[in-house]
């Protein structure tokens, strides 16, 4: 089994004279190859799950040195190859949580450029392939879009528990933004009566054709996910463009709100759902584009975990995990340490 | 719940000034109707509106009109597990006919809100209350619309078979316009996998909060603390997204839809009129004269009210009917000399040389 490493920028420093004498200088940086990575500490051990064939998934004991595991699924679920049309078996997106004893996979099913598309769940007791319990259960659709029906796309998933406990589903790529719905209490399938907000949008112009995602200049919106601290729901999404390699132009933007419902506002008081956002980490010279994070507090340490494009790689996603830095009026911002810009 | 509903319904009506309720007319101008729909069943005429429990009037010669028992009693149990507030005011029927049985499809709503659906009755074989085979049962609903998730509004259906026999469902009112639904064989549900156009909306300013059908009239929403005054002001006079009520009709080769365009439901205040597109796929691009397309803001004027007339304001809403041979226009005006309260209008449609369809308001 091949073991892949990478380094936290904040580990980097301590662990920069060790690397050079590993190896040659790109086996320095990050050397994970994932897209739309997120994350779940179980016993000691972090999982990164993320887009691949039946969602791929990671462990580590150090958040460094990453190991493959074995997908959460083997085969695609029937479901989707049924009702999602040019579905190729790529789970994207995947969002993982832990509550009481069970774990919960939510992934998005799509084809590149539609909004037929949609979210699916599965649980699972155990993330530890080698626990005799380990066994995920698919549950099926929770929500799912139809082009020409509806301005919005069925993807990038993310759970949030409001202040009482309640689960809600943030989601959201192009097309009219992002959404929020309500989830029932076992998190499978929507709240009834449902519960819809619109919380991040960027201008779409109005003629474009409604099976049109938009581009760089008109809806390029999406992977929201929404973290808790101090009292405040922060809604990270990214912008621009994703998926192009060197040509990405992928960086996250943040808004906040006091209710899981917005409105988010950004630092200068815009609001999300009307091109609202300010700036947390953007691409440069060595990583061309970064985004599509997810955030995390482990061991009363806030992470953003996204992935980034390497110029010096033919510019594949590579994983990264980097300290938030909050300043004095509690908005993150990330550094992509000088030290790892190539 | 329903009591309660009542209960509400008889506190608030004597603060609404009601005309006397008629029950018979002489001419399709006395009859009170707003969103009218023609079908003709056995030598009868009849005609279906909005109202409580859907309004419905019976003619022989359409001349002499005379009114029938509302369609619904009472407000069918799913509409008021989904509202239920529901005072069993129920807009814009459309009647269809196909292989012996009537199927009368029907909005639930809220004036302003986008919390609607659509829901379709079925009878057999005949619309005569006095045939001992009559009696309307309801199948339920077809499709809702959900605030926050839609931008579209589930009220106004209109249900054609195209070419192909294929049953198709057109609707919509504001926020981003008419969409085009294929229907189940059965009529009574969309079908799978679903297939859904927009077919014709109209610019909509895209700050809007997305309660907001584009006229800023959502009575659930505070404006004041919503929107910055200057918004504010330019969403009340503008007709962002003003397009509802789509009627497809098809003739000599083309698709035609037919839409309303900017406001009812304000007395002779109203502004609506009647514009048109045509395609030769149900599916569009509706082009207007001009070769416009309707999702795009296109729409060649059919019919309108004031400046073409003395009496009649803002014409709209409309139906297409052949009678006797002759296509005619149904729709309803606001009378200027009966404190602007809607009538029902039949107005021969005029279609020109190059196939596009005119209606003099004050013509025949």
């Amino acid at each position: 089994m091949a073991i892949l490493r990478r380094l936290p920028g904040p580990l980097l420093r301590a662990s920069i004279g060790a690397l050079l004498v590993a190896g040659p200088a790109r086996a320095e940086h990050y050397d994970v190859r994932v897209h739309d990575p997120v994350m779940v500490e179980q016993n000691g051990t972090y999982y990164v799950f993320h887009t691949g064939r039946g969602v791929g998934v990671l462990s580590s004991d150090d958040m460094q040195t990453w190991e493959p595991r074995p997908p959460a699924f083997q085969e695609p679920p029937g479901w989707a190859t049924e009702t999602v049309p040019r579905f190729r078996g790529s789970l994207w997106a995947p969002d993982i949580s832990y509550h009481d004893g069970t774990y919960t996979l939510y992934y998005s099913a799509s084809s590149f450029g539609s909004n037929d598309s949609a979210i699916g769940v599965a649980t699972n007791t155990t993330l530890d392939p080698d626990d005799p319990d380990y066994a995920w259960v698919d549950h099926g659709p929770v929500v799912r879009s139809v082009r020409g029906r509806d301005l919005w796309n069925a993807i990038d998933p993310n759970l949030v528990l409001d202040d009482q406990g309640t689960p809600w589903l943030s989601f959201g790529s192009f097309w009219s933004g992002i959404k929020l719905v309500r989830l029932s209490e076992d998190r499978l399938s929507l709240a009834r009566p449902q519960e819809w907000h619109t919380i991040a949008a960027r201008n779409r112009y109005w003629k474009l054709p409604e099976a049109d995602a938009g581009d760089t200049l008109s809806s390029a919106i999406e992977a929201p996910f929404i973290f808790k601290k101090d009292g405040w729901y922060y809604l990270f999404v990214s912008w621009d463009r994703c998926c192009a390699g060197a040509e990405s132009t992928y960086k996250v933007v943040v808004g906040r709100s006091r209710d899981v419902t917005g409105p988010y506002l950004d630092r200068e008081g815009e609001d999300m759902r009307f091109g609202g956002g300010s700036l947390v980490v953007r691409g440069g010279a060595a990583w061309a584009g970064v985004g599509h994070n997810s955030a995390y507090t482990f061991d009363g340490t806030d992470y953003l975990v996204f992935h980034g494009y390497d110029v010096g790689d033919e510019g594949r996603p590579k994983l990264w995990i980097e300290q938030i830095e909050w300043d004095r009026d509690a908005w993150p911002r990330v550094t992509l340490d000088a030290e790892t810009e190539r | 719940m329903l009591a309660a509903g009542l209960l509400a319904l008889a506190v608030a009506a004597p603060a609404v000034a009601q005309p006397a309720r008629v029950t018979t007319a002489s001419a399709p101008e006395d009859v009170p109707i707003h969103d009218p729909v023609l079908i003709e069943a056995d030598g009868t005429w009849y005609l279906f509106g909005t109202g409580r429990g859907i309004d419905v009037w019976a003619s022989e010669d359409l001349r002499e009109w005379r009114r029938l028992e509302p369609l619904f009693a009472e407000t069918p149990p799913w509409v008021l597990e989904l509202l239920p507030e529901f005072g069993n005011h129920i807009w814009a029927p459309d009647i269809f006919h196909h292989d012996g049985t009537y199927y009368l499809y029907y909005s639930v709503s809220a004036f302003g809100r986008n919390n609607s659906a659509i829901g379709v009755a079925t009878t057999t074989r005949t619309l005569d209350p006095e045939d001992p085979g009559f009696g309307w049962t309801d199948r339920g609903m077809v499709v809702q619309s959900v605030p926050g998730r839609d931008m579209w509004n589930a009220i106004d259906p209109h249900v054609i078979r195209d070419e192909a026999g294929v049953p198709w469902m057109s609707f919509g009112s504001h926020w981003g316009g008419i969409k085009l639904v294929r229907l189940a064989p059965d009529l009574t549900a969309v079908a799978e996998p679903p297939e859904w156009h927009t077919i014709a909306a109209r610019h909509r300013y895209w700050k809007l909060d997305e309660r907001d059908a584009g006229d800023s009239a959502n009575p659930e929403l505070d404006y004041e603390t919503l929107y910055p005054k200057e918004i504010l002001e330019l969403n009340r006079a503008s007709e962002s997204g003003a397009v509802e009520a789509p009627v497809i009709f098809w003739r000599d080769g083309f698709y035609y839809q037919f839409v309303s365009w900017d406001r009812c439901c304000r007395g002779v205040e109203s502004t609506y009129q009647v514009v048109v597109g045509r395609s030769t796929e149900i599916a569009g691009p509706y082009l207007d004269r001009e070769g416009e397309s309707m999702v795009w803001g296109g729409g060649t004027l059919v019919t309108r009210g004031f400046e073409d007339s003395e009496r009649w304001a803002a014409g709209g809403h409309n139906d297409v009917v052949s009678i006797d041979g002759t296509d005619s226009l149904v729709f309803h005006a606001y009378d200027a000399t009966d404190e602007g309260h809607s009538k029902l209008l039949i107005r021969e449609i005029r279609w020109d040389e190059h196939g596009w369809p005119t209606v003099e308001v004050d013509g025949p």
